[in-house]
């Protein structure tokens, strides 16, 4: 006996109910015409556009009939995307991660191995000697309004993000570039110059193009509030954007005109991502049927999940590592020994077992463990209260008042901010850590803001002046901290820690320049043994990446690549439904 | 003979006591009521009188019951114990009642017609223009002036006099054989005291309505009924026809009231006011409940309760006038 | 009567006027550097640099950009304006349906306790109000979740109705579309409110059985339905009216939660993120949303008491 299922009614909910009563090939209703529609004057005439052409394309492409095909997958994650889909602009976890894979295009893809494959590039070619690459491109892929995607978009997406007025956060990835390192050849030829680095593929999967015919006249400084990111942001991957409700959910529609070789027309007619801020809640409505997938799942709910029937869970390891960071800027964190010794006084492995239970492995610098720099051998300070109150008295901080809390011989506590979002897991490490540093005599003020607002705070060069923040972050598969810790980067976004250490600075400046990993290897080592040293974070942990999943929903693939990699190749199964 | 309208008999009523238990506050009344007969019912404030007549149709509130073996019989039927719903026929219906404050007897967020028609609709199934007709008749039956805006208004909008008469008219409103009128012009001027109770005499003679009127003054009950009761302590002391009370009272606490009252005509004297109050009904005395307070008290009345004394119709229970061997009848 | 609105609504606008000026006050006398841009910002755009105006000039400003519906740009929100009325829909639908919820509960329970007054009845009713009352909006979110949606599943049941959300993922086809997403959050609004008006409720109807009138109506012989609802309720409910003005800030602020509880985007919602985000303007714009809201919720509650007591009227006529 089959009821209806009010929440998907006007999705995969009225296939399902069909399969279930008569076990007939699912019949999944066409979805109207695409209508995206905008009062801004800008995305007025380019949502027309955009209708257009896809009302031809899905004539000229109808669906297959393979029952894989049709259906709506409604995703949830805990934040919005505020900053909208224009992938010069935006940084965040997940909705790079729909630009990426979903509405826009890269050059390259990674393959499972983590080695490159061709995308919107159908092959290239590095130079020999190191200092330069050519991309020969598809010349089927098509802009989502119907516009071809050239060498022109390469050139004008590259040369924006690397203009500092733009404010791409990833500018690091062009620290080797020069000045007019991209030209286009011809239409589908697109050549980048360089010195000569490591891992110099790494950006060429992870910068989304950017449509030049109709971002071109926009300032680089204008980029971050214009309205194409959130109205009608328009990509050339396999997902066409449908609406965005702010604070509530974007909708994207599947691209008929996705060229074959690429995959194709995506399986699922639309894709939902919803805005469900807390944990349990998305919890509750994947096991509710109200969403088919849930993100980032906090490891309660995860078990939650993997205890329930028509549920499943995905955990993955994660590029993701959380962090206490301390700035070196104010009195006392300056000192290495008052750093190391907050790391020693904090019992980073109960922690671990506390927060993540098995969902979770430790770390000593943002070097992982999958990493192939890794250093084995590497030995973090230890748990040790005792030698943390020492180190701290050696460092001249004693409580001279008696009052639980040490001062220095000017009488300033050992005393500061610690700043973090509104995360179940982060307020429960703010409140070990007042707890244990407590004890040896180190006091907090705890300040919860929104992600958003962490990263605005952090990120701002000219006023930092909080003490320590609770932070997680996903290093790309090449690793180059040169943005954090170097003493160049004081007066950058991600300078919040430069610590001004001559060595660190040297090997930070002499490792993206080793192209050779065999060569690079010790040199990690030494960094990694320079990092634990400097103790410019208290490392805890990478995190498992906790997803929860319809069981029905087949087709998935979630891994360190991320768990948006495929959603084209996502299917309803028309065993199951 | 026809049988009475209304008879009560041996009517007890208990009130909770506070710390528990139950006391008689009205102790075996027994009190009739001819068609057409007006009925004083007098005595001061807790005596048992607004007991007695919300007992009649059982409006006692929460917590106070009628004493088994009381009986109330309308028309020879019997009320004590009868289904609410017999008694709702019986309210308004045949039995209505007016209360001392007419201030707060109204509905003060219904208008006055508003508030007879639900009475008329009710009891006489009367709606629309025959309800608005019936309703401006009786308004001006009771003798409201512009009986047309007086329905439209709220009761606030009304005169304390205005306002009782409205009430009258809502006693009026199911045409009912007997009008128990409560301290109907306690709340009253007095300029307007004397007009409510015309009004009542007039009604119940031009209807053949019967009266019970309780009041705590005499001088109302002589001008309006004829018969009285004199009630202290929860028991009739003495009844008899008004004018025979009046003049030959026989009980030493009707004498107390009736020199307690001022005059307003004669010689001006000072008013003998009675002494002391009614106890608490849990604290009735033994003998005769009045002794306390009775000048001529006997050292019998402290220990026996007093038989009935005197000639039909005009008896009193008292131990002054006990002759023995003779007087009861 | 006329002249009774009237002054109602001229109090009303000194009213809003206070509202306006409270909120500028606060911001304006806050600690920090965030005020100046706040309040010019006003004008259309962040204003950088340049002297800052004095108070009077600055508040001048606000005002008359607060008069022409503006309510200033923030950084993370855009126009704020255009950011909360695109929320305040769900919020209003919410709102309404809790409060007629809240009125349907709460009288039904506060009446039938106090027609059953000191039976077993009453007493657990009793109980179940004061819990209601006291819980937070959230946990009697979470227990409906359970109630209408994990135990039905756990039975093999389809869920009743959907948890989070304000529409079907994809968009709403039509309005009918919307109310399966407001059933939860309504009713937990409604118990939550309307334990409290229950309460009320209970109160003034014992106190109008207890009055004269309700005694006369008996004595007229009227059925205990009538006595109890159009003598006992009707006056009883008058003071309930006004409660109701003063409930309406309660009840935005029940949104807040309610809202976070079940991911509906309304304004408490944008609010909840703009305390997270530390989003003054939308902070401000909201505040003075709630604050109008409160306002115009006394001012309805005023006239409507007006024109169904009578007295009232009378009163402020006189």
């Amino acid at each position: 006996m089959a009821h209806l299922r009010p929440i998907r009614a006007l999705g995969t909910g009225a296939l399902i109910v069909v399969a279930a009563c008569g076990g007939d090939a699912p019949d999944r209703p066409e979805l109207p015409p695409l209508a995206v529609s905008s009062d801004v004057p800008f995305c007025q005439s380019v949502a027309q556009a955009v209708n257009a052409y896809h009302a031809e394309q899905s004539a000229a492409h109808p669906r297959p009939a393979d029952p894989r095909y049709g259906g709506t997958v409604v995703v949830a994650g805990g934040g919005d995307f505020r900053g909208g889909l224009n992938a010069l602009t935006t940084g965040d976890q997940t909705d790079q991660e729909t630009e990426l894979h979903l509405l826009h295009v890269t050059l390259t893809r990674f393959a499972a191995d983590r080695t490159p494959e061709p995308y919107l590039a159908e092959s290239w070619t590095l130079e020999d000697d190191g200092s330069g690459i050519t991309f020969r491109l598809r010349d089927d892929v098509m802009w989502h309004d119907g516009q071809p995607v050239t060498a022109e978009d390469v050139v004008f997406t590259y040369r924006r993000a690397m203009d500092p007025a733009t404010g791409f956060l990833n500018v690091g990835w062009f620290q080797f570039y020069d000045a007019d390192a991209v030209e286009a050849l011809d239409d589908h030829t697109v050549r980048f110059a360089f010195t000569p680095h490591a891992e110099v593929m790494d950006p060429f999967s992870n910068m989304a193009i950017m449509p030049q015919h109709l971002l071109g006249d926009v300032p680089p400084a204008e980029m971050g509030g214009h309205p194409f990111g959130t109205d009608c942001p328009v990509g050339a991957g396999p997902y066409v954007f449908e609406a965005y409700r702010p604070g509530d959910q974007w909708v994207l529609r599947a691209n008929p005109a996705f060229p074959e070789d690429l995959g194709g027309r995506p399986f699922l007619d639309r894709y939902v991502y919803r805005v469900i801020p807390s944990s349990s809640t998305r919890a509750g409505e994947l096991a509710a049927g109200g969403v088919d997938v849930a993100l980032g799942l906090e490891p309660v709910d995860a078990e939650a999940v993997a205890a329930r029937d028509g549920v499943r869970l995905a955990a993955f390891d994660s590029r993701s590592f959380s962090f206490i960071g301390w700035n070196p800027r104010l009195p006392g964190l300056s000192d290495v020994r008052v750093r190391r010794a907050l790391t020693m006084a904090l019992d980073r492995e109960a922690l671990l077992e506390t927060l993540r239970g098995e969902y979770g492995t430790r770390v000593e610098t943002g070097v992982p463990d999958f990493h192939w720099a890794y250093d084995p051998d590497l030995q973090g300070p230890p748990h040790d209260p005792e030698g943390a109150r020492a180190m701290l008295d050696e460092a001249g901080w004693t409580d001279r008042d008696g009052d639980g809390v040490r001062e220095n011989q000017a009488g300033d506590e050992l005393r500061f901010d610690l700043v973090t979002n509104s995360n179940t897991e982060r307020e429960t490490i703010a409140r070990i850590m007042a707890d244990e540093l407590g004890d040896v005599g180190v006091a907090f003020d705890l300040q919860v803001v929104d992600n958003q607002t962490l990263g605005a705070r952090l990120g701002n060069p000219t006023n930092r002046d909080f003490g320590s923040f609770i932070l997680g972050f996903a290093p790309d598969f090449n690793i180059n901290e040169r943005d954090f810790f170097h003493s160049s980067s004081d007066a950058t976004g991600y300078g919040w820690s430069a610590l001004n250490d001559p060595e660190l600075d040297r090997l930070l400046d002499t490792l993206p320049r080793i192209r050779d990993r065999d060569q690079a290897r010790p040199l990690w080592a030494e960094y990694q043994q320079r990092i634990v040293e400097l103790q410019p974070y208290t490392y805890l942990f990478f995190s498992q990446r906790l997803n929860g999943l319809n069981a029905d929903l087949a087709g998935v693939e979630m891994d360190l690549r991320g768990e948006l990699i495929n959603v084209p190749a996502w299917y309803w199964n028309p065993e199951t439904n | 003979m026809r049988s009475p309208l209304l008879e009560i008999r041996n009517l007890g009523v208990e009130v909770p006591v506070p710390g528990g238990g139950a006391a008689a506050a009205v102790d075996g009344v027994d009190l009739s009521v001819a068609h057409g007969e007006r009925v004083g019912l007098v005595g001061e404030s807790g005596a048992g009188k607004s007991l007695t007549t919300l007992a009649l149709p059982n409006l006692l509130p929460p917590g106070v019951r009628i004493r088994p073996g009381s009986s109330v019989r309308l028309d020879g039927r019997e009320l004590v114990g009868a289904p609410t719903r017999d008694l709702r026929a019986v309210r308004g219906k045949r039995v209505a009642l007016v209360f001392q404050d007419p201030t707060h007897a109204l509905n003060p967020a219904l208008t006055v017609g508003s508030q007879i028609r639900e009475v008329l609709l009710v009891h006489r199934g009367l709606r629309g223009g025959e309800a608005r007709a019936e309703t401006l008749r009786l308004l001006s039956e009771v003798g409201l002036p512009d009986p047309a805006r007086t329905a439209a208004d709220p009761p606030h909008r009304l005169s304390g006099g205005m306002r009782q008469r409205a009430c009258i008219a809502l006693a009026l409103a199911g045409e009912p054989d007997l009008l128990v009128a409560d301290e109907p012009t306690t709340a009253l001027d007095v300029t307007v005291q004397a007009r409510i109770l015309d009004l009542l005499v007039h009604l119940s003679e031009a209807r053949g309505l019967a009266l019970l009127l309780v009041s705590h003054d005499l001088a109302v009950v002589s001008r309006t009924c004829h018969r009285v009761a004199v009630m202290y302590a929860g028991r009739v002391v003495e009844k008899g026809p008004v004018k025979a009370v009046l003049e030959r009272p026989l009980h030493p606490y009707t004498r107390a009231l009736l020199a307690a009252r001022p005059r307003l005509t004669g010689p001006r004297t000072l008013p003998a006011p009675i002494a002391g109050s009614i106890p608490a009904p849990s604290a009735w005395p033994t003998g005769c409940r009045f002794h306390p307070r009775c000048p001529d008290a006997l050292d019998r009345c402290r220990r026996e309760a007093p038989p009935w004394v005197g000639l039909s119709p005009h008896r009193a229970t008292c131990w002054l006038h006990w002759e023995p061997g003779g007087g009861a009848s | 009567m006329l002249s009774y609105a009237i002054r109602r609504l001229a109090v009303a606008v000194v009213l809003a006027f206070g509202v306006a000026t409270v909120c500028f006050a606060l911001v304006w006398f806050a600690p920090g550097d965030e005020r100046s841009d706040l309040l010019l910002s006003g004008r259309g755009a962040v204003v950088d640099t340049g002297p800052e105006p004095g108070l009077v000039e600055a508040y001048g400003d606000w005002v008359g950009s607060l008069l022409r519906g503006d309510l200033g740009t923030s950084e993370r929100s855009g126009n704020v304006a255009r950011w909360l009325l695109a929320r305040l829909p769900h919020t209003l639908a919410l709102s309404v349906s809790g409060l007629v919820l809240a009125v349907v509960f709460g009288v039904g329970v506060g009446v039938l306790q106090a027609a059953r007054a000191g039976t077993v009845l009453d007493r657990l009713l009793t109980l179940g109000t004061v819990v209601a009352y006291s819980a937070p909006a959230f946990w009697v979110g979470i227990l409906l979740g359970g109630a209408f949606i994990h135990k039905p599943m756990e039975l093999g049941m389809e869920p009743l109705f959907p948890l989070t959300g304000v529409a079907p993922p994809g968009g709403a086809t039509s309005l009918l579309d919307y109310i399966p997403y407001l059933v939860l959050p309504a009713l937990t609004l409604g118990i939550v409110l309307g334990a409290g008006i229950a309460r009320y409720t209970r109160a003034a109807m014992l106190e109008a059985l207890a009055q004269d009138y309700v005694r006369s109506a008996r004595a007229r012989g009227l059925s205990e339905m009538r006595v109890l609802f159009r003598h006992g309720l009707r006056t009883a409910l008058l003071p309930l009216i006004s409660l109701l003005g003063v409930y309406l800030p309660v009840l935005l602020t029940g949104a807040v939660f309610v809202e976070t509880v079940f991911s509906r985007t309304g304004i408490g919602l944008a609010m909840m993120e703009a305390i997270l985000g530390q989003d003054l303007q939308v902070l401000m714009g909201g505040a003075l949303m709630f604050g109008f809201a409160a306002v115009v919720g006394n001012l309805i509650a005023d006239l409507l008491y007006g024109w169904a007591d009578p007295r009232i009227g009378d009163a402020v006529r006189g």
